[in-house]
């Protein structure tokens, strides 16, 4: 069995053609099926499709679901190089142990753009100063002289994200959390293989684009006792709103996505955990700290900052 | 009395490093005047804002939390995580 991927399946906006060729290896967990051949032959590889692909031979790796696949290296590794995951990309098709690759992720930059991979599990959170040097003061500095006033938005998307993914995805420890951006935008995309938002927050709900909804709703949480808030979702949506942005969510057997202000919840193609995709625009005149001030003020806590 | 967040990091958003932040500020709480919280450059989760703030304010109610604590150099998210924080910890 041959699976192409082409320009066709790759994009932020083919997302789930893409999911759609690979969601067959969830149901060959430890079947160790033979046979299959990759063809990646699109002639460029946007992020969120990168990581999905290589979140989805890290499956077949781990979870022992395709015996051999082949693949054509060559231009596999030429597009994703573009995102210094080439090596473990290569380690991951060969079946290797990957946990020294996503300890050396590292961010890069040129001159008008820079492209930051960050894996997210405990121990890169228990390493502060790497999460700091490596990855969100890179960003900060980046936009210091772009955009002062949003830096603060994109690290707590980046925040919201890391911890959302740290605190849910608990049977993937290999998350991967990439940014990248210019003068213009931030892009950020995290994927996991872990459980899914509906398996952790209304398992037995059969009505899974009202538990999906649910989710962006601020206040919902599957974790309240465990000190939650369940704001995270509705906070990044709301920081793209205001950014003018894209806030794209698939997970298990649903999509959330949220573009130019309006809301579209439908069924996607089976992919185990969930795909974040999150899109800030940099705007210059912008409302974003009116919006969530707001917030802070309309309430009863009567807090004080100096 | 005064305590700088940014020692603890950039990035406020593990359970160890608000643990550790509540009972630094809680050992502070003896101390005369308030304890000003300095967030300069400082991103915090909403969970770890539970965990810290959510927990203080219940604790000492309103009353005395604003008297005690008062947060300087605190951007909007700063705040905003903050009052959900506790927000969220008071209705449960």
């Amino acid at each position: 069995m041959i699976i192409n991927i082409n320009d066709n399946d790759v994009g932020i906006d083919n997302i789930s053609a893409l999911i759609q060729k690979l969601s067959f290896i969830f149901k060959y967990e430890g079947m160790n099926v033979s046979g299959y051949e990759f063809k990646i032959t699109s002639s460029k590889l946007d992020a969120m499709s990168a990581l999905v692909i290589f979140k989805a031979f890290d499956f077949i790796a781990k979870k022992s679901c395709l015996k051999e696949p082949k693949v054509n290296l060559d231009n596999i590794i030429k597009l994703f190089s573009i995102y210094g995951i080439e090596k473990s990309m290569k380690q991951l098709i060969n079946q290797e142990e990957l946990d020294d690759l996503y300890r050396n992720l590292k961010p890069s930059k040129t001159a008008d753009f820079f492209i930051a991979p960050h894996p997210i599990n405990r121990d890169s959170f228990k390493n502060k100063k790497d999460l700091e040097n490596k990855y969100t003061q890179f960003i900060a500095d980046y936009y210091q002289n772009i955009c002062p006033e949003l830096i603060q938005y994109f690290k707590t998307c980046i925040c919201e994200i890391a911890s959302n993914f740290l605190h849910h995805a608990l049977e993937d420890k290999h998350s991967i959390l990439m940014a990248q951006g210019n003068k213009n935008k931030i892009e950020i995309v995290c994927v996991d293989n872990s459980k899914g938002i509906i398996s952790n927050l209304d398992p037995d709900n059969k009505n899974h684009a009202e538990v999906m909804s649910s989710a962006f709703k601020r206040g919902v949480s599957s974790k309240k006792n465990d000190f939650h808030c369940g704001t995270g979702l509705w906070y990044i949506e709301n920081i793209a709103h205001q950014l003018k942005g894209t806030f794209k969510v698939y997970s298990e057997d649903m999509s959330y996505v949220c573009k130019d202000g309006k809301v579209f919840v439908t069924k996607s193609p089976y992919w185990k955990g969930s795909i974040f995709y999150l899109k800030l625009n940099v705007l210059k005149n912008t409302n974003i700290d009116d919006f969530f001030s707001k917030f802070n003020k309309d309430n009863i806590l009567g807090l004080f900052n100096l | 009395m005064e305590i700088n967040l940014s020692k603890y990091g950039k990035i406020i958003s593990t359970d160890d490093t608000s643990n550790s932040i509540l009972r630094d500020i809680e050992s502070s709480l003896n101390s005369e005047g308030p304890v000003n919280i300095n967030a300069l450059g400082v991103v915090i989760s909403t969970k770890s804002a539970r965990l810290i703030f959510g927990c203080l304010y219940k604790k000492l109610s309103k009353i005395n939390f604003n008297s005690k604590i008062h947060f300087k150099n605190a951007s909007t998210t700063f705040m905003f995580a903050v009052n959900e924080g506790i927000l969220t910890e008071l209705k449960n």
